[in-house]
């Protein structure tokens, strides 16, 4: 009885499991928001005068052609910051939308290597690509946007 | 809720949609400035001699890049596009200052500047100075500038790698756009064409009470009639009416009736010259719109669509009545 009960629950999990994959692979994504924002929070400017080390962008930074293809960069500082060639002025946002693949560098003195790269990737494919896709952006997406 | 609660909702709630859309439809493609902040001012030598001041350049969007004469492959593809971009505006391309500063103060002269810019357009302003005239304006764009030698090459033999962005500037000298290099030239002319509809609609010039005076239909040969409007320059630059349309006549053209002792003369004129804060009105016995070879009779309570022309608010539109 219990024996059959396992084999049972185990068969539920590994279908359930397959269809999760099947539906991570093949479903169509669709985000939100297909912007991916950045913030320099208020104080960045005294933070950075104080010598605390900030990571305020990472590098590099990837965006998905037709899913998440909107850069946005927003100064929330009092003061002008200026990263890679945009200079914000106080509570200024830059938007810029992607509707190509491709590959930018910008020099950026926020940076330690002193080179902030974009990466604008195509749209996954159906299947494997797109999965990897879900896969990735579960595990790094949190990590890219930064802490209002 | 009662009928009419639904109806206020529905209306709350278009009223609510409509900035959404109106913001949707003005979406620049390059990347964009919001709030929209004044563009670093500058002045500085031209390659067609005398000075070029950006905030002279009021009434003009002005694509602005950056580069060098000796630049192999990236500048002239930037400028290349620029030009692309002026022909395919077509009428309105007098409208577009293009302005391409030069980041190689050492080997960029006003001379050779001009040549280089003018093979891509005539129109094209090339600027250069000092290093010390043009840093501040590189600081100013955030353009990063890096001089790399050119091994074996000889001492005048190097490259300037630069950023290569171009920042389009709105008729009121506000900076709007900073499209990195490689954005295509459909959207570069998209967001320059979103800024001359805005100016347009902000323009300083006002029309004020248009019309149009009545006239038949001549079975032999097509007939003319007179347009009048009041126009209202409420900037603090002077502009001028230079040229119209209408979409019932073949051509018009400005006019001027002139009482020669008794005797009446009519006199074609090149413009008319508003100044600021003044208005200038075209009434019989003045100046006037010569609407030439009417396509249809015009009778009282028809409309007239008439096309504006001026120096600096370029094309504005007005629905004249017939009278």
């Amino acid at each position: 009885m219990t024996r059959r009960l396992a084999v049972l629950v185990a068969a539920a999990v590994v279908t359930l499991t397959l269809a999760a994959g099947a539906w991570a692979a093949f479903a169509p994504l669709a985000t939100g928001s297909r912007e991916l924002t950045f913030v320099i929070p208020l104080g960045t400017a005294s933070r950075l005068k104080e010598g605390t080390p900030l990571t305020v962008l990472p590098s590099p930074i990837h965006l998905t052609v037709g899913v998440r293809d909107v850069l946005v960069i927003t100064n929330d500082d009092e003061v002008v910051h200026q990263v890679g060639p945009i200079i914000l002025g106080p509570r200024q946002t830059y938007r810029i939308p992607f509707r190509r693949p491709g590959r930018f560098q910008y020099a950026c003195s926020l940076h330690a290597t002193g080179t902030l790269t974009l990466f604008i990737d195509a749209e996954p494919a159906a299947g494997l690509e797109r999965l990897r896709w879900r896969l990735d952006d579960w595990k790094f997406h949190g990590r890219q946007q930064l802490p209002r | 809720m009662s009928a009419r609660g639904l109806v206020a909702l529905w209306a709350l709630a278009l009223a609510g949609l409509a900035p959404a859309v109106l913001a949707g439809a003005a979406a620049f493609r390059g990347g964009a400035f919001e709030p929209p902040r004044a563009a670093p001012d500058f002045a500085l030598a031209t390659s067609a001699g005398g000075e070029f001041q950006l905030s002279r350049a009021r009434g003009k969007v002005v694509l602005l890049t950056f580069g060098y004469t000796n630049c192999p492959d990236v500048c002239p593809t930037v400028l290349a596009e620029l030009a692309q971009v002026r022909s395919r505006l077509g009428g309105d391309a007098g409208r577009v200052q293009v302005v391409y500063v030069s980041v190689d103060p050492e080997r960029d002269r006003t001379e050779r500047l001009h040549a280089y810019v003018s093979i891509f357009d005539k129109t094209f302003l090339g600027l250069t100075g000092s290093t010390a005239q043009l840093g501040p304006v590189w600081k100013a764009y955030g353009i990063s500038i890096a001089r790399r030698e050119i091994p074996g090459g000889g001492p005048q033999s190097y490259g300037v790698h630069h950023t290569a962005s171009v920042y389009v500037i709105d008729s009121a000298g506000r900076l709007r756009v900073m499209a990195p290099f490689g954005t295509p030239v459909d959207d570069v002319l998209h967001d320059v064409r979103i800024l001359l509809a805005a100016a347009a609609e902000e323009s300083a010039i006002q029309l004020d009470r248009p019309w149009v005076r009545r006239a038949p239909a001549m079975p032999d040969s097509p007939s003319s009639a007179a347009g009048y409007v009041t126009i209202v320059n409420r900037g603090a630059t002077p502009d001028a009416l230079v040229s119209a349309t209408a979409d019932v006549a073949a051509s018009v053209e400005i006019h001027e009736t002139r009482n020669m002792s008794g005797m009446m003369m009519m006199e074609k004129v090149p413009k008319v010259v508003v100044p600021p804060g003044a208005r200038v009105e075209l009434k019989p016995g003045g100046y006037h719109l010569m609407l030439i070879g009417l396509k249809q009779a015009l009778g009282p309570g028809q409309t007239v669509t008439l096309t504006l022309v001026f120096e600096r608010a370029g094309a504005i539109k007005a629905r004249a009545e017939v009278r």
